[in-house]
């Protein structure tokens, strides 16, 4: 079987180009192990992410034949001969399959991916319950594991470099519906809402398609459309009641 | 190999080494069927605003008193817009479809009003929700035809 690689190196090419590697197929490899093959049996300098071999870890994203996969869980035995391995579409590429990925963090930041209560509680006051179903309003949204293929999948993103992007969204509406969290109407709306919040996704709902983990972070974004609207409204009429 | 925005997924701060240009993914924006349908839907909502335009227009000449009114229900009559109607009839029905198809899961999982009793605050499942919407949908394109069709006894 035929692998056609994305090779980059930043010391001395301007664009990438491809590169073809023969190996001997066997039903059982991934992607991924075809790679580690390479690397360890064929070129040494061949550049990739990858860590826990089992779809939990999110770092062996890439294009696989043009489609974002992550390359652990995408098998040889599935693929026609020859198989196209590129970076994951629209990031910067800093070496062969490894993408610049600190846009990505930048833009999750963004959204305050943590709990923010409107008064900090002590410890000693004890744990903040939930109830079960409390935590299924939000235990889908919590499942992802930043592989980023959704950003690789989005039209949006390849053209606006403002957009937050589906999975940072997404990681913000699962605060958002957090009983825990007091956030929404505090402060993470302020990313939600400008150039590049939720209103540039178009809806193509191609993150969704893609996402390993059935995260659907199109339903994320569309609900903290409608969220951020009601939001915006009711602070206007608060604010004139206050006038 | 087609390029993406030069600074698609840039970080705000300078890279630490020198990277490449950001590839787009291939086949946007016919590559993928499911693409297709996607192009196809933005450019279905252009048919969509040149109703709400006709519509807007029949407002407008009610304004204007019977005169106007007539002058509307004519150009209407025409073979133009009559080319129209029966052209966007199906882009319509498309277009909804779609539209109600994936307006379920666009909806809140859980609505925190006090009130409500538990049960009443879960989004009911998705597969009833569809349903609900598209049952309404063709319920009331149904009154609608009734209606102006003058089948009101």
């Amino acid at each position: 079987m035929e692998l056609l690689i994305s090779r980059f190196d930043p010391s001395r090419d301007e664009n990438l180009r491809e590169q073809p590697y023969e190996i001997t197929e066997r039903p059982d490899w991934s992607v991924l192990d075809a790679l580690n093959h390479i690397k360890d049996d064929v070129d040494p300098t061949l550049t990739f992410r990858w860590s826990c071999r089992m779809e939990i870890c999110g770092s062996c994203g890439m294009m696989i034949n043009g489609e974002p996969r992550l390359a652990c869980s995408t098998f040889l035995r599935d693929l026609q001969s020859p198989v196209r391995v590129a970076p994951l579409a629209h990031f910067p590429v800093i070496r062969d399959l490894v993408i610049e990925y600190d846009g990505f963090l930048d833009r999750l930041r963004t959204v305050k991916p943590w709990i923010i209560r409107a008064k900090e509680s002590a410890a000693l006051e004890g744990p903040q319950r939930q109830r079960p179903e409390q935590l299924e309003a939000f235990r889908q949204f919590s499942l992802c594991i930043n592989c980023m293929l959704c950003y690789a999948a989005c039209p949006v993103v390849a053209r606006e470099p403002e957009f937050l992007g589906p999975a940072a969204i997404a990681i913000g509406r699962r605060y958002d519906l957090d009983s825990r969290d007091e956030g929404a109407r505090m402060r993470r709306q302020d990313a939600f809402l400008p150039q590049g919040g939720v209103f540039s996704c178009t809806y193509a709902n191609e993150c969704s398609v893609v996402c390993p983990k059935n995260v659907d972070p199109a339903a994320a974004i569309q609900q903290e459309k409608l969220a951020s609207v009601v939001e915006w409204a009711r602070s206007l009429v608060l604010s004139r009641s206050e006038d | 190999m087609v390029r993406a925005h030069p600074d698609a997924m840039r970080p705000l701060g300078p890279s630490r080494t020198r990277t490449s240009w950001p590839l787009r993914r291939d086949g946007w924006w016919w590559g993928h069927s499911r693409n297709r349908s996607y192009v196809l839907f933005g450019l279905a909502s252009v048919a969509v605003l040149s109703e709400a335009l006709v519509i807007l227009a029949g407002v407008w000449s009610l304004g204007g008193g019977e005169v106007a009114w007539d002058r509307y229900v004519a150009v209407l009559r025409g073979p133009a817009l009559r080319a129209f109607h029966l052209a966007a009839l199906p882009v319509f029905v498309w277009y909804g479809g779609r539209f109600l198809r994936l307006f379920p899961k666009t909806q809140p999982p859980r609505i925190e009003i006090g009130f409500l009793p538990e049960a009443w605050r879960r989004r009911p499942p998705l597969a009833l929700l569809a349903r609900v919407t598209f049952a309404a949908w063709i319920l009331g394109s149904a009154l609608v035809l009734v209606l102006l069709g003058g089948w009101l006894p």
